[in-house]
């Protein structure tokens, strides 16, 4: 606060004033009084001293004159004097004004795009799907349209249920909510566009259970399927009194189907195998990375035959999210010899199990439930192979566009005019 | 006698008002406008509700208060500011002073 106060009074600019005349204690009374400001009061040598506003200064001569008193500037501070005192250094101003203009134009573009909540998807796919959709960093903000991004997001995405754009300094901030179920039939695909659909299997499995909401079932638990046979057929037939078809009814079709589908797995790996042992070497260079285009500074470290490098890239930034288009670059480089090992008997085999782990922990991420493993590890001289089946439950249901029939369409289209007429 | 009964009468509404304002738990500084001094440390000492300056010199700097007259006794005395309502005091204190 007080600090505030400093810059405030520095930014109005101020004087000091010496003051003696016949009432000084009056005229200090009467600028309290009026709401003239006075700081810094001192006794000196029989005379006042004091810092007053350049504004109050103006205000004080009808108390001066009330108070018989008399003032003269000792000293002037402030900003206003700054500028005075510097009138004539033009190329100062020009710079100062050419500042002012750099910032407001860089705060027209969008320097950052965050995006949070995203799981499924990684923040690069869908900052290359935004590219696609024209909108990229140094990208005009008046250009964006946050709710034409929003909808762009939940059309291409389908487990995004809900999104958000919205433009803060210059980043842009994409919040998505995903799908929890996502990895699972969604239904809200099916409720999407409503044309008429079919569900076919994905892959040959026997039907583990079916549980139809909308459309008609072709198949039964047990039944063995076929990579792409007709699993529910998205018309329901009408009869007429003879029982036969008089037309179909379209619709959407919508189904839990699980199957049980089997896996082949065959992982191999040799027991010789090359490690990376570090020596412990590192060095460091940098670079700047101005509109995107990336100048490395002369690098002086240690040349390596073989090493890792990590590249750390720190945006420059005013406040929270006013990010500029500059970055420094620093890239490490962690030099390492090849080394050549051989697993143990145990050592490979803890590795191919985590291997294997590995895979069905994928498999399970995507929705599917292992049943049965039947993976057999087995090492010989030279090599370590697992290899085998597994068993799983998983949804096989994918979507299809419904073939539609005309004959029986025919009637009713005939049956429509009739019925108006009338 | 009649002076003798304005007294008194002055004593009967002080006493009423000074009973209001302990009841109801009013402010005290407002309602009695009475003048607030906080030191701190010994190099500054803060009024409240002054109503004016009379004598400032570098030793003594004497307030007009309601009811009262403040006097700070020191060294090196300065104003930091003032402000119709409250005057910030630094300087080597020695003393704050009261009469009537």
């Amino acid at each position: 606060m007080g600090l505030f106060i400093e810059r405030w009074k520095y930014l109005q600019g101020y004087v000091r004033v010496r003051l003696s005349g016949y009432a000084p204690e009056r005229f200090f009374n009467l600028c309290g009084s009026r709401g003239i400001l006075i700081w810094n009061l001192e006794y000196v040598d029989g005379q006042y001293e004091f810092c007053i506003s350049v504004k109050g200064l103006k205000g004080l001569k009808p108390i001066l004159r009330k108070t018989r008193t008399r003032f003269a500037i000792k000293e002037r501070a402030g900003l206003p004097f700054v500028f005075v005192r510097c009138r004539k250094r033009k190329l100062f101003f020009a710079g100062a004004a050419a500042c002012c203009c750099l910032v407001y134009v860089m705060s027209l573009f969008v320097w950052k795009i965050e995006v949070n909540g995203n799981l499924h998807e990684t923040d690069s796919a869908i900052l290359e799907f935004l590219e696609k959709e024209n909108v990229y960093h140094g990208l005009l903000k008046s250009r964006i349209d946050c709710e034409k991004v929003e909808e762009a997001l939940r059309a291409e995405y389908g487990d995004v249920i809900w999104a958000s754009a919205k433009l803060e300094g210059t980043a842009l901030i994409i919040d998505v909510q995903e799908s929890l179920a996502a990895g699972r039939q969604a239904p809200g695909e099916a409720a999407g566009d409503g044309a008429p659909s079919d569900l076919v299997a994905e892959k040959d499995a026997v039907i583990y259970s079916i549980l139809t909401r909308q459309g008609t079932p072709q198949v039964e638990k047990g039944m063995r399927v076929q990579a792409g046979s007709l699993l529910v057929e998205g018309r329901n037939p009408v009869l007429d009194d003879n029982g036969e078809i008089a037309s179909y009814q379209y619709c959407a079709s919508d189904a839990d189907i699980l199957g049980v589908t089997e896996y082949q797995y065959e992982d191999k790996f040799p027991l010789r195998h090359k490690e990376k042992a570090f020596t412990g070497e590192e060095s460091v260079s940098y670079g700047l990375r101005v509109f995107g285009r990336l100048a490395r500074l002369p690098y002086f470290g240690g040349r390596f035959k073989e090493y890792d490098a990590v590249t750390d890239e720190r945006a420059a930034k005013i406040g929270e999210t006013f990010y500029l288009p500059l970055s420094l670059v620093r890239q490490t480089r962690r030099e390492y010899e090849t080394v050549e090992k051989t697993y143990s008997k145990t050592e490979a085999e803890t590795l191919a199990k985590e291997r294997l782990d590995g895979f069905c922990e994928d498999l399970e991420q995507k929705g599917v439930q292992i049943i049965e493993n039947n993976v057999m590890i087995v090492t010989d001289g030279k090599n370590c192979t697992a290899s085998g089946s597994l068993r799983a439950i998983e949804p096989i249901g994918a979507r299809r566009a419904t073939a539609a029939t005309e004959l029986p369409q025919e009637g009713q289209t005939e049956d429509e005019p009739d019925g108006n007429g009338h | 006698m009649g002076k003798e009964k304005k007294r008194g009468l002055v004593r009967a509404k002080e006493s009423i008002k000074s009973n209001i304002v302990e009841s109801l738990e009013l402010p005290k500084d407002i309602m009695y406008g009475a003048v607030i001094v906080s030191a701190m440390g010994r190099s500054q000492v803060l009024v409240e509700n002054y109503r004016g300056i009379i004598e400032y010199t570098k030793e003594k700097i004497r307030l007009q208060a309601k009811g009262c007259q403040v006097a700070i006794l020191g060294k090196q005395l300065m104003v930091e500011y003032y402000t119709d309502m409250e005057m910030k005091v630094t300087g080597q204190i020695e003393g704050i002073l009261y009469d009537a």
